[in-house]
């Protein structure tokens, strides 16, 4: 028993437990969640704000090729002479939309067979899961640049890649969560009463699961920004869109190192880096404060304390 | 001298907002060698974490004050310092749940082994030599030490883990809900086993349970705990026939008897909170001879007979 | 004795383990249970009791057998013919903490079935009725909490609440007692014990033969997937004739240590349902076992009184 288990089977029920918020408690609990929440509100707010605060277009030349880093230009000028500080601002909102919506894509993929194999089981369960194990031994970096190659190279084919990518992990993970919430008794009297499958699954499991789903998927924002970004960096990208990874690419393409231009490449793989160290923080906060037993190990350390016994008349 | 005995033994819980939980408001046991005591009360009484003090085995977020004497020294004295040499050689405990916690990839043997070799006891050959005894000791084959944990019943593990605590010979044996969870057989058996150990060994037992019949045929003696206090302690037979809390009492006639014919009854209510300090007597809101002085006066200590204690305004039993 | 409400016949129900083939859990169970009478089946864990339950609730394959509602062979009957029957039948579990979804109010829980069964009239009354009649007064109380804020006996209540709201005419109660404390326990049984005055019939699963011998008209002991003994309950405490029985009630603890008689405590443990032994199957653990126990297997009898039959040639 974990010192707060102890403590909770000590304390009678009652009905005045209050409760605060448990995204304020959650934030305040796991102050790395909180930094990396921080860092995301920010970065969206540059992505959906990016066309009013970018001093220049994407696509606009405002000074020399590979200009350096000067007052208008703080982070240089690219290839094409174009801002690099603006490139980045817009390139935040693509990149956090690629993010996004590929890591959507793998979750609710993955999530639904995950609830269905999980909640059915039996045949349907072992079909899908042979299925999961099939997509899961392909390799990844194989699988996109024969995807992409084929499909061509857009914003779409890279997100439905991601999703191809990725669903597996959720579906194996809601799988094991949902055979668990299955045996809970409360299921069972729901299938006594003889409540339909959708019914059970959208009241009883799916908000057993949910709280999972969205730690998951805050981690797989970060695989997918990571992802995207390989993808780009390999060529594979849309030209159109100048995602983080495109920079990045066109920067190495552009032979920026040779000219010294570590400003064309440098800028876009620091903010991937700490975009994806934003969702690493608040995913893995998210993901041990549901998974109590991770915190168990302290159950046999010994070091109470002593203090004097109290006074006789005062705990009358 | 007591093999074992508790004074004014008191448990904190540190909760979140520096509030405090009074776990355990000084209770008082005292066993002789072969004594074996039942400490029973509802879940949230305090009592497994009182036997957990006594063992020292609480978090950091516990602190602790009283007395726990093994044959006159006071152990608790110094904290961990001074309880770690007699954690398991001199005290040992038998978890709830003890037979669920084996690891599943060692075997048996290994595990039982694990105390001998950490308190320097027995090693190598020595220390399978003294594992066979244990376990034919517990009434299992001792060849059966190199098997895993699934080849045994649920019986059995809990046999291996009464096994396991006896390994360092200790002289106090605390055993928390022993029987739960297994069935009515195996349960016979288990405590035909405490009883017998206890008998052949010396050892004086504290068994913790929640079901009285079980104490009324297991135990000597027993102490009734209600919200962190000892509402009553006396002989088995004396909580039985002349009870002097009417918690006692009012615990028996919640309790079916196979064949009596006298209407069960539950006890209204529920135990109070123990994060806020009480007034007066616990209990008196669930209880049935509540008076006067139980709403304002924490009730006196009191004892009829030598030994026969009781914390109640009642005066003539309950 | 009146119409029975709910009747098995002859169950068997097997289910598949590994290549091992098929494991019959229940083999061969018949009982009856009547309106306003308790019957109680007791047994240790994996004697089939459970799963006996689960079958007559039509939650368990069934291998063979019959299961009669009303008179009504259910035994076949698919999910939309079983509908009205699952309003009449209601389960309540053993875990009153594992029984509510932590995350619907009382309210929620208890409006659930009706929601279910697309019951819409008057649905916040019969809601309130049945917090009432399962002791939680009055409702306004408990409605609006969750799970956690109330106490185990109060959880079960809830869950008995929400058996209650379809107004069921007959209950399955699978040890709903055993995860309470004591001091509650009288309580819920008492309660199961009106409900059973009111005119519902129920069936009770437990381990604990005290509180069968208190609360139930009859007792049917099971022992590896068959009922060995059954008969009304005083003759069954009183008078029992399967050695497996006695010995049941030999070791339950008694809360007079004066009382403690002789306990028969029989060696080993229940043998797994995978590899039945021959014969008789209580053989190889029964204190008067003669040669013809290794192959004849025996069948219910009548033994002492009337309505009292045991599986055991020697009763």
């Amino acid at each position: 028993m974990s010192p707060q288990e102890l403590a909770e089977a000590i304390i009678p029920a009652t009905a005045d437990t209050r409760r605060r918020p448990p995204v304020w408690r959650f934030l305040k609990g796991h102050p790395q969640a909180a930094i990396g929440a921080a860092i995301l509100i920010v970065f969206a707010l540059i992505a959906i704000l990016g066309p009013w605060i970018a001093p220049y277009g994407p696509r606009e030349q405002v000074g020399p090729i590979f200009g350096t880093p000067s007052n208008p230009h703080p982070l240089g000028l690219d290839d094409a002479g174009i801002d690099i500080l603006s490139l980045l601002i817009h390139g935040a909102r693509i990149t956090l939309i690629v993010g996004f919506t590929g890591a959507l894509v793998a979750v609710l993929v993955g999530g639904t067979i995950g609830i269905i194999s999980g909640y059915f089981g039996g045949r349907l369960d072992n079909l899908l899961m042979r299925v999961t194990d099939y997509f899961l031994v392909l390799p990844d970096l194989v699988l996109l640049i024969v995807v992409a190659s084929i499909w061509g190279r857009s914003l779409r084919n890279i997100i439905i890649i991601i999703g191809l990518v990725y669903w597996t992990f959720m579906a194996r993970l809601i799988r094991s969560q949902v055979k668990v919430v299955r045996e809970r008794a409360y299921v069972k009297r729901a299938q006594a009463l003889g409540a339909s499958h959708l019914r059970i699954i959208l009241r009883h499991v799916l908000p057993q699961v949910l709280p999972l789903i969205l730690a998951q998927t805050v981690l797989m924002v970060a695989l997918a920004i990571f992802l995207e970004t390989a993808i780009s960096f390999l060529g594979l990208g849309d030209p159109n869109a100048p995602s983080w990874g495109r920079m990045i690419e066109n920067g190495f393409d552009r032979s920026a190192i040779s000219y010294g231009a570590w400003w064309a490449i440098v800028p876009p793989g620091l903010a991937v880096a700490i975009v994806i160290m934003a969702f690493n923080m608040l995913g893995t906060a998210a993901e041990d404060a549901l998974n109590p037993r991770l915190k168990v190990s302290h159950l046999l350390r010994r070091h109470f304390r002593m203090r004097p016994l109290p006074d006789k008349d005062a705990a009358r | 001298m007591s093999a074992l005995a508790v004074e004014d033994l008191h448990v904190w819980f540190d909760l979140p907002g520096g509030r405090e939980l009074h776990a355990v408001q000084g209770i008082d046991l005292a066993l002789e060698p072969g004594e074996r005591l039942g400490l029973v009360g509802e879940s949230g009484c305090g009592k497994t974490t009182a036997i957990l003090a006594m063992m020292g085995l609480l978090p950091p977020s516990a602190s602790v004050a009283g007395r726990v004497l093994l044959a006159g020294g006071d152990i608790l004295a110094g904290g961990d310092r001074t309880m770690r040499p007699h954690r398991w050689t001199d005290i040992a405990m038998v978890f709830q749940g003890a037979m669920n916690a084996f690891d599943p990839v060692r075997t048996v043997g290994d595990q039982i082994a694990e105390p001998l070799e950490r308190a320097g006891l027995a090693a190598g050959r020595a220390a399978r030599t003294r594992t066979a005894e244990l376990l034919e000791l517990v009434g299992i084959s001792g060849e059966r030490q190199d098997r895993y944990p699934h080849e045994f019943s649920g019986g059995m593990r809990q046999r291996a883990a009464i096994a396991m605590a006896l390994a360092c010979e200790p002289k106090v044996l605390l055993a928390d809900e022993p029987t739960t969870a297994l069935d009515v057989m195996v349960q016979a058996q288990i405590l035909e086993l405490l009883v017998r150990l206890t008998d052949e060994l010396g050892l004086a037992m504290v068994l913790v349970t929640h079901d009285l019949p079980l104490v009324s045929q297991a135990c000597t003696h027993a102490a009734v705990m209600y919200a962190g206090r000892i509402a009553e302690t006396g002989t088995t037979r004396e909580l039985h026939h002349a009870p002097l809390h009417p918690y006692t009492r009012m615990l028996f006639e919640a309790t079916p008897d196979l064949r009596g014919t006298d209407a069960v009854r539950s006890i209204p209510g529920a135990p109070p909170r123990l994060d806020e300090p009480t007034v007066g007597c616990p209990f008196q809101p669930r209880c049935d001879r509540a008076f006067g002085p139980c709403a304002t006066t924490r009730p006196p200590r009191r004892t009829t007979e030598p030994g026969h204690l009781t914390h109640c305004h009642l005066e003539g039993g309950a | 004795m009146s119409e029975p409400l709910l009747e098995i016949e002859d169950l068997v129900v097997g289910y598949r383990q590994g290549r091992k083939g098929v494991v019959q859990a229940v083999d061969g169970v018949s009982l009856a249970v009547a309106a306003g009478a308790m019957v109680a089946l007791v047994g240790e864990s994996g004697c089939g009791k459970t799963t006996t339950a689960q079958a007559a609730m039509r939650m368990a394959p069934i291998a063979s057998g019959r299961i009669r509602y009303r008179g009504a062979d259910i035994t076949a009957l698919g999910s939309r013919a079983l509908r009205p029957i699952r309003r009449e039948l209601q389960l309540i579990f053993q875990d009153p903490y594992e029984s509510l979804d932590p995350r619907f109010r009382v309210r929620d829980t208890v409006l659930e079935p009706l929601q279910i069964h697309g019951i819409a009239d008057d649905r916040e009354g019969r809601m309130r009725r049945a917090l009432e009649r399962a002791g939680l007064t009055p409702p306004e109380l408990y409605l609006d909490r969750y799970p956690h804020e109330l106490s185990g006996g109060q959880r079960q209540r809830v869950s008995i609440a929400a058996a209650l709201a379809l107004e069921p005419t007959m209950l399955l109660a699978d040890e709903p007692v055993s995860m309470l404390d004591v001091s509650v326990r009288a309580g819920i049984l008492g309660l199961l014990d009106d409900l059973r005055r009111d005119g519902l019939g129920v069936l009770m699963i437990t381990h604990d033969l005290s509180t069968a011998a208190r609360y139930a008209d009859r007792i049917c002991v099971m022992y590896l997937g068959r009922i060995v003994e059954e008969g009304p309950t005083a003759e069954v405490i009183g008078d029992p004739r399967h050695p497996y029985t006695q010995a049941l009630l030999s070791v339950v603890p008694r809360p007079d240590p004066d009382d403690a008689g002789e306990p028969r405590i029989l060696r080993g443990e229940t043998p797994n349902p995978a590899d039945v032994p021959t014969g008789c199957r209580f053989h190889p653990r029964c204190p008067v076992a003669q040669d013809r126990c290794r192959t004849d297997d025996p069948v219910l009898a009548p033994a002492g009184a009337a309505g009292h039959r045991a599986a055991c040639p020697y009763a």
